[in-house]
């Protein structure tokens, strides 16, 4: 039944509700280094802390004060937990840091700083922003928070961060810390949690100090110290440690497949003893690139002391020989055509004139601008005539390479033309004349792989300029 | 605009036009995240480009496209959802809401992609055909096309449109 059309304004109505009636969970902080992102699950709430008393067995008579723990330094992002969102924001201003509130829907008191984005004690970000996180109360409504750490725990938690005293002077104070204790132990269960001491048998705590040093509380004769050193794992609690020691900032296994070996092997000792980093040598064919290709921690994973980073650089195949007819320029550019299509358009940018033609069998399918260059699957077309492509339209461009990587095959950089076992003529017929009088070159299999069924040729033509202005691509016959 | 900036701002329309383009909810929040980090590679690129959204919902559709066109994916589908335990407040925007939805899942690709993107991100018809990869020309008669087709859907033409 024929029916009016909806107007514009219909339509946009129409769209917004629909659009509103999508719940969209709120987001963690952003992440901006290129790494996989991972949903944060709302349950952050899994806190904290701990405590201990560890001895300072300094000196007989000589009423000596434990070593001092070291205050974060003023490059470091302070740790705010615990207190206030007010005080929390002040200190880090404070701290030369620009505050951006992240409200989360959790099971903890309203209005206390829960983590922060980097975390405490890490480095200040590049661009001086951290992500406060603090609980969303008004949407807390809906969860279970039979399991959350009770309010007066926050204060221990706020105290041992600077924030207001708690008297710990008699047993109930000392209770108090032990919930905390107990508390913590019960997130044991918690993936990715873990305890590594518990309370020392310093049995009293006499007084507080909250002032003195974030994290540590001494007694009046510094017989006894209690320190807290909490780590983190993006916002969520990774390990509660007991050390004498300030807490040392576990470094991040960094990006660094990519890099060239030299540039890697200094960013990976940055984060391990250079003694511990481990280099492999892999012979990929040619058009090796003298990067790294794989590397071990993987991106994002926490290092520990001892950790040691492995790296496997390809390097060119022993007498691999000069192909005829290929220029370096040339060679240089099949080398980041083959790495774009490679790494699905995240490794090198390939040199490109600013709108690539394509072909599919010598006739006209399409066009990549280098605005979309990056997007692999943008190198794509049917050739409008159809003919013997048209079966698996559109045809990638690029699907080729990308399977000789997938087979593990290294692509073939050919100055002159090859005949293909199934069919795909030599004479480009239907390429304009002028791409015809550019230099090119082609990419194809190796020859054990010029068969039918996986057989194809892609020509690359370059301008003046020394930039890809064409492909052409030639599969056999079906 | 920076990169952190942007998604602050912009992550939640780009989810739910995920959502409207086709993608399962479960699966939008993935598919956002994957443009996204795609467009970070070259956020410069993006920062140069006249309009953000057409850059990035450009990829975004690649995205669920190549999404649809996997044969597996890992999860099974099932004709009925399970018990939420929880009753989502209903009121009758919201089933308007619905209503739309469940009309979209019923057009073609190529109509939800276009309703979506002119209607819902509000690009203009040459940001959207750049984003399409489809000429101006048939992005205006596509939209033509969409608009009968999701007009005939008595149901959000009546006065409580649900």
């Amino acid at each position: 039944m024929p029916t009016d059309p909806l107007t514009d304004d219909q339509a946009r109505d129409l769209l917004h509700h629909a659009a509103r009636s999508i719940d969209v969970a709120p987001s963690g902080p952003i992440v901006t280094s290129p790494k996989t992102w991972r949903r944060w699950a709302p349950a952050l709430a899994a806190a904290v802390v701990v405590v201990i008393i560890g001895v300072s067995a300094t000196v007989v008579g000589g009423g000596g004060s434990p070593a001092p723990v070291g205050p974060s330094t003023p490059a470091t992002v302070p740790s705010v937990l615990g207190l206030t969102t007010t005080d929390a924001v002040a200190r880090l201003e404070a701290a030369g840091l620009e505050v951006r509130l992240a409200p989360v829907v959790v099971c903890q008191p309203p209005g206390i700083a829960l983590a922060t984005l980097p975390g405490a004690g890490a480095p200040h970000p590049v661009n001086g922003r951290v992500d406060l996180s603090y609980n969303d109360d008004e949407s807390r409504i809906d969860l279970d928070c039979s399991g959350a750490l009770p309010e007066r725990m926050w204060a221990v938690v706020a105290m041992l961060n600077g924030g207001p005293a708690v008297d710990l002077a008699d047993r109930a104070a000392r209770a108090q810390v032990e919930d905390v204790e107990a508390q913590v132990s019960g997130l044991l269960d918690t993936p990715g949690v873990t305890i590594t001491k518990a309370l020392t048998p310093c049995d009293d705590v006499a007084s507080s100090d909250p002032s003195s040093e974030a994290f540590r509380i001494t007694t009046p004769d510094d017989a006894c110290g209690l320190q807290v050193v909490i780590e983190r794992s993006g916002r969520a609690l990774a390990a509660i440690r007991v050390s004498e020691q300030p807490p040392a900032v576990a470094p991040i296994m960094p990006i660094l497949t990519g890099l060239p070996e030299g540039e890697a092997r200094s960013a990976a000792g940055t984060v391990v003893d250079p003694a511990q980093v481990f280099v492999a040598y892999r012979e990929a064919g040619c058009g090796a690139s003298g990067r790294v290709a794989e590397q071990r921690p993987t991106t994002g994973r926490r290092l520990t002391s001892g950790d040691s980073v492995a790296l496997t650089v390809d390097v060119v195949t022993a007498g691999c020989g000069e192909a005829p007819g290929v220029s370096d320029a040339e060679r240089e550019l099949a080398r980041s055509l083959i790495g774009l299509a490679e790494t699905d358009g995240t490794g090198d940018e390939a040199d490109l004139a600013e709108q690539v033609e394509l072909f599919v069998g010598h006739a006209p399918a399409g066009t990549v601008t280098d605005l979309d260059a990056d997007a692999v699957d943008t190198w794509r077309g049917c050739p409008p005539s159809g003919g013997y492509s048209a079966f698996s339209c559109p045809v990638r461009l690029l699907g080729g390479v990308q399977s000789d990587a997938v087979n593990d095959v290294e692509t073939q950089v050919r100055g002159e033309a090859v005949p293909l076992p199934c069919g795909g003529g030599l004479a480009a017929a239907g390429v304009p004349q002028r791409f015809a009088e550019m230099d090119s070159f082609f990419l194809t299999p190796p020859d054990k792989l010029l068969t039918c069924a996986s057989t194809y040729r892609l020509q690359v033509f370059v301008d003046a300029s020394s930039r890809i202005a064409a492909l052409d691509l030639v599969l056999s016959e079906p | 605009m920076e990169f952190e900036e942007y998604v602050a701002a912009r992550r939640v329309a780009l989810v739910r036009t995920a959502v409207l383009l086709g993608a399962r909810p479960t699966d939008a929040e993935d598919h956002v995240q994957t443009a996204l980090l795609r467009c970070l590679h070259s956020w410069r690129r993006v920062q140069e480009a006249d309009h953000p959204d057409a850059y990035v919902s450009k990829v975004l559709v690649n995205v669920i496209r190549d999404a649809a066109t996997r044969r597996w994916t890992g999860e099974l589908p099932t004709e009925e959802l399970p018990e939420t335990g929880r009753a989502p407040t209903m009121g009758p925007d919201h089933l308007t809401g619905l209503a739309v939805r469940r009309a979209l899942a019923t057009l073609s690709a190529d109509h939800r992609e276009v309703l979506t993107l002119r209607f819902y991100l509000d690009l203009s018809e040459r940001d959207t055909a750049a984003a399409l990869g489809v000429a101006p020309g048939t992005v205006k008669s596509r939209t033509s096309r969409a608009l009968v087709a999701l007009g005939s859907h008595a149901e959000l033409r009546s006065p409580d449109a649900h």
